[in-house]
């Protein structure tokens, strides 16, 4: 994916790029939001990362200006932590994801890769399917081969997270924010109390599980 | 005139200053009175005195000069005079000669009559009577009347009751015109330090152009002077400390990166040293996360963007995020919230707040910890109730435990930064609930509680 990062601190620049560039990324960079702005109108960015506070104009103007040119391109903003009205009011000017710092790099990219726009399912299917495991939206059902697997609400929502982004890393956070609607790490073992349920009830015993474990990182469902 | 406003009234100090004034001033006119009632009679009567004992002489000097009978016509005629004195002139035989005075004064000397029945039955008025024996068995008596004088008198007293009593109205008006003004003041005052005492140190006490300035006027400017201070001190404070967190956090994310790029192509011992050293690192930029979000929630900023948050559908979720946890310590967390209930608030600090207390519960709890998180509505207040049936926190404490980086000497054992409580309590004044820690009985229970209106 072609990427541009605007922050201004070089040593975030630094490592963002090169986390990025070893998962295949082109990242670009900006060290100010002008130089953003103007990068964004003459190049061609498949996603935009965006630090909130970034000298000349600030993240979330530039994200407010990129949104009012029409371009549907994803834009992630990173915000500092302690800011607890950034996420809202990043979202609110159109930014599609956030992430507040500090960060983990595994965690970027997996958020990266989620925002791509090379999905290997539609969002709006009603069916996903890994494998000979299929879930559909609209019934609520989830089937392993001939057999049909009862899930609770939150286990539906969590694979559900999992499969739509099928062949990618889902992490922890991402899991907290999206199924339970929690902005902060509880510190738990919700996600993998949770994991290890739907492990139980969809794969069959002796196999390899569908949804694997990728240390320090998160979780990825794919066929084996 | 309501009665919570004559309350209010009595129970201002300037008002009260004004009643005592308006005694004293009452007080002095009464004992003026008294005083001249009591001087005025006393100046009567020797005045009645002097002038009876002029005329006793004169009547005297007539009849050695010219014989009873002369008296008796001089003392006809004088009666007729207006203002006249009062006579009796009795005769050797008790006959009476002359003069109407209805007293009968045999003995000689000055005598007092006070209000003397009249031979008709009425009452006269006081006497002041000069009695002197005449040769030949009889005696004259000269009077006169004190009911001029008492006229006079009771005009003064009467007058000045009168100036008493406008005395005191125009006291009591004049307090309540003064109270009403400092009781305007006092509650300016009073709401201030309520705003301030509720955590906005931009509170100032509403400044007036006043040419002479009051007490109150001055009290008031000393206490903003005071609260500018202490606004800038906290501003300060909250910065340094901001600062601090907001500096080492990118010099330590970037390390926190070094580690995670360094842990993938280590050998498994080195890469699981350097997996720890980043946990820990994140770990303390955890601990900066919790100081600025402190800072933040305190500076009150995310007011704005209050939405309406339903506390029970809250509980749920942050009790299903640590159900597991409890779970598997061998213990049970129930949430009790049939209904739904709103608050205005911030849902993301009221999740954090309770994830706050369940985490608390859970860490201070014990083996088989049983946390209930209730949420209920009475008349007046909704509640959030988190309760544990650990050993609880010792009673003098509970204040302290609110402190920041605050930790009882018996928690030192578990993991935490001290920052739990205290997180929660910048919420709940944020949210304006109230925060009350509670022994359970066994255990431990922190109450939230919104007023509701």
């Amino acid at each position: 994916m072609r990427i541009l990062l605007v922050e201004d601190d070089l040593e975030t620049q630094a490592h963002i790029v090169n986390s990025l560039g070893d998962s295949g990324h082109v990242v670009e960079t900006a060290a100010s939001g002008r130089e953003g702005l103007r990068r964004i109108t003459e190049g061609a960015y498949e996603l935009l990362i965006i630090d909130r506070m970034i000298p000349e104009i600030d993240g979330l103007s530039l994200v407010k200006a990129v949104r009012a040119t029409g371009a549907p391109v994803p834009i992630l903003i990173l915000t500092a932590m302690g800011a607890v009205t950034d996420r809202v009011e990043g979202l609110e000017a159109g930014a599609d994801d956030y992430l507040v710092k500090p960060f983990s790099l595994s965690e970027l990219s997996a958020r990266v890769a989620a925002l791509g726009r090379r999905r290997p399912m539609s969002e709006r299917s009603a069916e996903l399917s890994v494998g000979d495991l299929t879930l559909n939206r609209l019934k609520r059902e989830v089937r392993r081969g001939q057999r049909n697997i009862e899930l609770q609400p939150r286990e539906f929502q969590l694979l559900e997270l999992l499969m739509l982004n099928a062949g990618r890393i889902v992490t922890r956070t991402m899991m907290l924010e999206i199924v339970w609607d929690l902005h902060f790490d509880p510190g738990t073992n919700i996600v993998e109390t949770h994991i290890s349920r739907i492990r139980a009830k969809i794969d069959s015993e002796g196999d390899e599980s569908l949804i694997q474990t990728v240390r320090g990182a998160g979780y990825v469902i794919r066929d084996n | 005139m309501s009665y919570a406003t004559i309350r209010r009234l009595l129970a201002s100090t300037s008002f009260r200053m004004a009643l005592l004034c308006a005694g004293v001033v009452v007080a002095a006119f009464a004992l003026a009175a008294l005083g001249t009632w009591l001087v005025t009679k006393v100046a009567a009567e020797r005045t009645a005195r002097e002038r009876v004992q002029l005329e006793m002489s004169l009547l005297q000097g007539e009849v050695l000069q010219f014989g009873p009978e002369a008296a008796i016509v001089a003392i006809q005629l004088r009666a007729r005079l207006p203002g006249a004195y009062r006579y009796r002139l009795v005769d050797g035989q008790g006959r009476i000669v002359a003069g109407d005075l209805p007293i009968d004064t045999r003995d000689p000397g000055w005598s007092m009559h006070y209000a003397p029945e009249t031979p008709d039955g009425g009452v006269s008025p006081d006497f002041v009577v000069l009695s002197q024996p005449l040769g030949g068995g009889g005696y004259l008596a000269v009077a006169e009347d004190l009911e001029h004088s008492e006229w006079a008198r009771y005009a003064v007293l009467r007058t000045l009751l009168w100036f008493a009593l406008a005395a005191l109205i125009l006291s009591l008006a004049v307090g309540y015109f003064v109270s009403q003004r400092t009781l305007r003041r006092m509650q300016e005052i009073f709401l201030t330090m309520e705003r301030v005492g509720s955590g906005d140190l931009a509170a100032r006490v509403p400044a007036r152009p006043v040419v002479h300035e009051s007490d109150l006027d001055g009290l008031g400017r000393n206490i903003n002077a005071m609260l500018a201070r202490v606004d800038a001190l906290v501003r300060n404070l909250r910065r340094v400390s901001t600062d601090i967190a907001h500096d080492l956090r990118t010099p330590l994310t970037s390390v926190v990166h070094d580690l995670e790029a360094a842990a993938k192509p280590a050998q498994p011992e080195v890469s699981k040293l350097l997996e720890s050293a980043q946990r820990r690192l994140e770990g303390v930029l955890r601990t900066f996360d919790a100081m600025l979000r402190l800072a933040e929630i305190e500076a009150g900023t995310a007011r704005s963007r209050f939405t309406d948050v339903d506390l029970a559908a809250l509980a749920e979720r942050v009790g299903d995020a640590y159900r597991p946890d409890v779970e598997s310590a061998g213990g049970r967390l129930d949430v009790l919230a049939p209904e739904a209930l709103h608050v205005r608030g911030d849902p993301d600090l009221l999740a954090q707040a309770l994830a706050n207390l369940i985490e608390n519960a859970l860490k201070h709890s014990g083996e088989r910890p049983c946390i209930r998180v209730k949420g209920l509505q009475t008349g007046q207040e909704t509640m959030l109730i988190v309760e544990d049936d650990g050993p609880g926190i010792p009673h003098d404490s509970h204040a302290e435990v609110l402190k920041p980086h605050v930790r009882l000497d018996g928690s030192r054992t578990s993991p935490g930064v001290g920052l739990g409580l205290s997180i929660v309590a910048a919420v709940a004044q944020l949210h304006e609930a109230l925060l009350t820690l509670e022994d359970a009985k066994p255990g431990f229970c922190v109450k939230l509680a919104w007023r509701v209106n």
